[in-house]
């Protein structure tokens, strides 16, 4: 619910400039007191992290998530912050990862990709495997959010607001995959009708 | 070869257990220290306390505390505090009482309780609640005695109590520090620091200012950044503190930071043997630290993966040494402490209601010495008796605080090197001068012999203030090494600083810089004492007026010392200066005599008061005056109390404080006020040929009512010529330098940019008396003008 109030409020304010808006930490930690305990060890390590601009001084416990915010929109590389979240040694390991970002979608080959144009960096666009958020239920919309945004992509840019898992890449030199969970472009707002979590 | 070398060791080893008639089970304790069997208790102990009584509290989840007494072994319960004390706080406050603060809902969810234990009347008292609830709080016992409380959680969702609070033992009230609200790990590793602040061994480690409505500082992060996931630390020597372990997958790595440093860092030292999380730090009488317990396991209580094995490290090398193992698995809500007959008590655990104790190897070592008589209290600074028939045998004194542990963190032990000297039939020790060492409270009392084998230890408690009852010296911090530029006034409790390359404060650059400290000693025997300093740079030191140390130079850290008689509780001036041109900068200020251990003088013998005037000035009237002039000084503050018909004519009377000069010279001042004794009061600085009436001079003076004037006298007993300066009213800067034979007066108003009034050549001998001279004009009164920012260039 949270989430998507957050990104309908954004949708106000909506920006043809390519950026990732919100990032979503999904963590596992050994404390059987949950994510709470450990969270301002994780938060102060995640900030001594040069490209993190901010980490939200409380988690979502249920969710087992954390809320973070990059410099300059930067996509952050799925592989190295689990690294170095391993490397905190608060006894957090990196579940999956969440983000919201406004680029614009093209079809590439065979595939549909979400170019960021202030890195130049492509993600790679698939249909939602699995939510990063501990026990959230997947919705008919959100699990057809992929195929609708393909129907709706040509061979002109389509500048849209994805949010969805980002994986990591399966080979040295792959682009990252961004899952699409909710996308939006300006005009439309048929995928967040639905509630989700 | 090396089958062959090892049967040679192992049967040199047995000639030499047979020969000594040791058992090889006795030179391995000897080495590595001895664990008892597992006794069981009927409860876990997850918080454990050494009372000040020498039994041992302690208590698990829920509302059931027990008290074991190590001189016979048995359990006895304790009262209810009718509420569920299970992952409180606590610390012990001055006169002994456990402090208690938090209440067990549920995980993440604390109360706001707190209580007081009394472990003499066997009580608990209720006291007012905390500002919001805490699970998980830390408890730091604080200079004064006060408690600082941080951190906990209130909630099911573990929100985090921001809100520091100072209980306040005296008016039994909470103190909210809300200008320091911030985010905590849960039970942060808190230290009392030497410069009174609470250092937060975090991973991101800051310093917390108590006073006022409290501030954060930043220090530094640590270089493991897991520690705070149940690494364990303690602060084994004066500002330094050792964390060991922690993170997850567990480390064996540990760093050190020394809070006395110019810019503490964390660095790593020695690594365990064992990786180890939920672990136990407890130092030892000599001054090592003995790790216990934990595991070595990835997971939040890995019990497949115990570390059994005890350690110890040395702060003296950082390395560590194995010893012996224990039986049972230690990990999560195990605690461990030192008991006053030296022994470790390693006990409790989840899963784990017993305990086992371990004998450290120099229980081994031959016998203890003992000590028959020490005093119950002292105070800081304090030199007290402890009698012993070992005296001559005693190489180490030391202190180490109760301990309070939950948690694999002990809220209260510290470790202190004591100061000492023999006496007939036992040892003169000095108790520590500062209470930001050594905050009021409970201590065991070790002597130690050469072997390192210490006595068992009686409690001694230690009480604020008392002894000579002093709260330390004014310093004047100024931003040149010639005291001209003060940038900073206050109180330090001793001179005791190190501040390596850095400052003494923002306001000064970390290089020329000086110091005047002013005030009182105050003996507690009548004996010749040895002052010492010890600065890089250069350094002046005054007692009762006699210049005992002059150093004045560029030098590394050295030390210097002079000597004079003093008698028991009198107070004597002492004046110490110091500058710092480049490079380190340290100063420390010491005393010994026959009864009185080598130390940094303490607080307790310091005094703010200080009669007269600092040294090189003296004071005097100039001329037949018909009121005896004086002058005094309080923290850069002149007051000249003169009377006299005038500075003018051919014959002077005044009041003149002075130093002597050679050749080019110059005196600055503000004039802060000038008495109206008449419209031409004078109050300013002069450079004088001689201290007689009629002598030649130069003088820069602010009237009382007739502005600025450059006055001179160019023959002796002639006459004298005035320039007049302008219109001014106190505040004002007045400066004369003389250049050869050139004497220039100049005025200022901020003391900046100055403005020349008037320039003579007069022919004066090499040697003057320069500094502040004042004149009532009207002979028979005295006028009392004021001065401050004074500063001679001789």
């Amino acid at each position: 619910m949270r989430n998507i109030l957050a990104i309908a409020c954004a949708m106000a304010g909506f920006s043809t400039q390519a950026e990732v808006t919100s990032i979503t930490l999904g963590l596992d930690v050994n404390s059987p007191y949950g994510i709470s305990e450990p969270w301002v060890t994780i938060r102060d390590g995640l900030l001594r992290l040069d490209y993190i601009e901010s980490v939200a001084s409380a988690p979502d416990r249920k969710g087992a998530t954390g809320e973070l915010r990059t410099k300059n929109g930067r996509v952050p590389d799925v592989d190295a912050l689990s690294t170095a979240i391993r490397e905190l040694g608060a006894g957090a390991t990196l579940r999956g990862v969440e983000a919201t970002i406004v680029g614009d979608v093209a079809k590439q080959g065979g595939d549909l990709v979400l170019k960021v144009t202030t890195t130049g960096e492509s993600l790679r666009l698939a249909p939602l495997t699995k939510p990063v958020q501990r026990g959230a239920d997947v919705s008919e919309t959100e699990r057809n959010a992929f195929v609708e945004l393909t129907s709706r992509s040509g061979r002109d840019a389509l500048k849209v607001r994805i949010t969805g898992p980002l994986r990591a890449r399966t080979a040295p030199g792959a682009p990252q995959t961004l899952e699409v969970r909710i996308f939006d472009s300006p005009g439309r707002t048929q995928n967040q009708t639905k509630e989700q979590n | 070869m090396h089958a062959t070398y090892s049967l040679t060791v192992r049967t040199a080893v047995a000639s030499l257990v047979l020969a000594l008639g040791l058992s090889p089970a006795v030179l391995h304790s000897q080495t590595s220290g001895q664990w008892s069997g597992v006794q069981n208790w009927p409860i876990v102990s997850v918080h454990t306390h050494l009372l000040p009584t020498g039994k041992v509290m302690f208590y698990p989840y829920g509302d059931d505390s027990r008290l074991w007494d190590p001189a016979n072994n048995s359990i006895t319960t304790l009262p209810r505090v009718n509420y569920n004390i299970f992952c409180t706080g606590h610390s012990f406050i001055g006169d002994g009482r456990l402090f208690v603060t938090g209440e067990h809902v549920q995980n993440g969810w604390g109360l706001n309780d707190a209580s007081y234990y009394d472990p003499v009347a066997n009580t608990w008292t209720r006291l007012p609640d905390m500002n919001n609830g805490r699970w998980y709080p830390s408890s730091t016992t604080l200079a004064n005695g006060d408690v600082l409380i941080t951190s906990g959680s209130y909630d099911t969702n573990y929100s985090n109590n921001t809100l520091p609070q100072v209980w306040q033992v005296g008016s039994g009230s909470w103190r909210n520090l809300t200008s320091a609200q911030l985010g905590l790990p849960l039970y942060p590793r808190t230290f009392l620091a030497p410069n009174g602040r609470v250092f937060f061994a975090t991973s991101t480690s800051r310093y917390l200012d108590t006073a006022g409505a409290g501030s954060w500082t930043t220090v530094g992060n640590t270089r493991f950044g897991g520690r705070d996931n149940y690494g364990s630390a303690a602060m084994y020597d004066v500002g330094k503190i050792l964390w060991a372990g922690g993170g997850d997958p567990p480390t064996a790595t540990c760093e050190i930071i020394d809070l006395n440093a110019g810019t503490p860092t964390w660095n790593f030292t020695g690594n365990m043997a064992t990786a180890r999380r939920q672990n136990n730090l407890t130092i030892l009488p000599d001054g090592r630290v003995l790790v216990t317990g934990g595991s070595s396991g990835a997971g939040f209580n890995n019990d497949t993966s115990p570390a059994h094995s005890a350690e110890v490290w040395n702060p003296a090398t950082g390395t560590w040494t194995t010893w012996v193992s224990s039986t049972r698995y230690r990990g999560y809500h195990s605690t461990a402490l030192l008991l006053p007959d030296g022994r470790v008590l390693s006990s409790g655990g989840d899963g784990q209601p017993n305990a086992e104790i371990f004998s450290p190897p120099y229980l081994f070592n031959g016998a203890r010495p003992t000590i028959s008589s020490s005093p119950a209290t002292g105070n800081h600074g304090q030199t007290i008796f402890v009698g012993t028939p070992n005296a001559t045998a005693i190489t180490k004194v030391t202190l180490t605080r109760i301990s309070s542990v939950t948690h694999a963190q002990n809220w209260d032990q510290r470790f202190l090197n004591l100061s000492f000297a023999q006496a007939s039939g036992g040892l003169n020790v000095t108790l520590p001068s500062s209470a930001n060492n050594c905050p009021p409270g409970h201590y065991l009392l070790w002597i130690l012999n050469g072997s390192s084998v210490p006595s068992v230890a009686p409690f001694i408690r230690i009480v604020p203030g008392g002894g000579g009852g002093g709260t330390g010296l004014n310093g004047e911090y100024y931003d040149n090494m010639n005291f001209t530029q003060r940038r900073l006034t206050r109180t330090d409790a001793t001179v005791n600083f190190d501040w390596g390359s850095g400052s003494p404060n923002p306001a000064i650059g970390a290089d020329t810089f000086s110091v005047r400290w002013t005030g009182q000693v105050q003996p507690q025997f009548s004996e010749t004492h040895t002052f010492y300093t010890r600065t890089d740079d250069g350094v002046r030191l005054w007692v009762n007026g006699q210049l005992l140390v002059d150093k004045w130079i560029d030098q590394g850290p050295t030390e210097w010392s002079g000597t004079i008689a003093l008698t028991a509780n009198t107070k004597y001036n002492i004046q110490m200066d110091y500058y710092e041109n480049g490079g380190g900068a340290v100063a420390q200020l010491s005393w010994s005599s026959p009864s009185t251990p080598k130390a940094i003088i303490p607080q307790s013998r310091l005094f703010t008061s200080f009669s007269g005037i600092p040294k090189p000035w003296t004071s005097q009237d100039i001329g037949a005056v018909a009121a005896a002039g004086s002058s005094s000084y309080s923290v850069g503050n002149w007051t000249v109390n003169g009377s006299g018909a005038d500075i003018w004519n051919n014959a002077d009377e005044f009041r003149f404080v002075h130093q002597t000069a050679s050749g080019d010279c110059e005196v600055i001042a503000r004039v802060s006020s000038v008495q109206n004794t008449d419209p031409w009061a004078k109050a300013g600085v002069m450079i004088r040929e001689s201290l007689t009436a009629g002598s030649r001079h130069a003088y820069m003076a602010l009237t009382s009512g007739n502005g600025l004037a450059f006055q001179r006298r160019v023959a002796t007993d002639g006459v004298s010529t005035h320039t007049s300066g302008g219109a001014g009213a106190a505040p004002y800067w007045v400066r004369l330098t003389r250049v050869g034979n050139v004497l220039t007066g100049y005025r200022s108003t901020d003391g900046i940019t100055w403005t020349t009034v008037g320039s003579e050549t007069i022919a004066m001998a090499a040697t003057t008396y320069i500094g502040l001279a004042v004149t009532s004009h009207l002979d028979g009164t005295i006028n009392s003008s004021t001065f401050d920012n004074v500063s001679a260039a001789p």
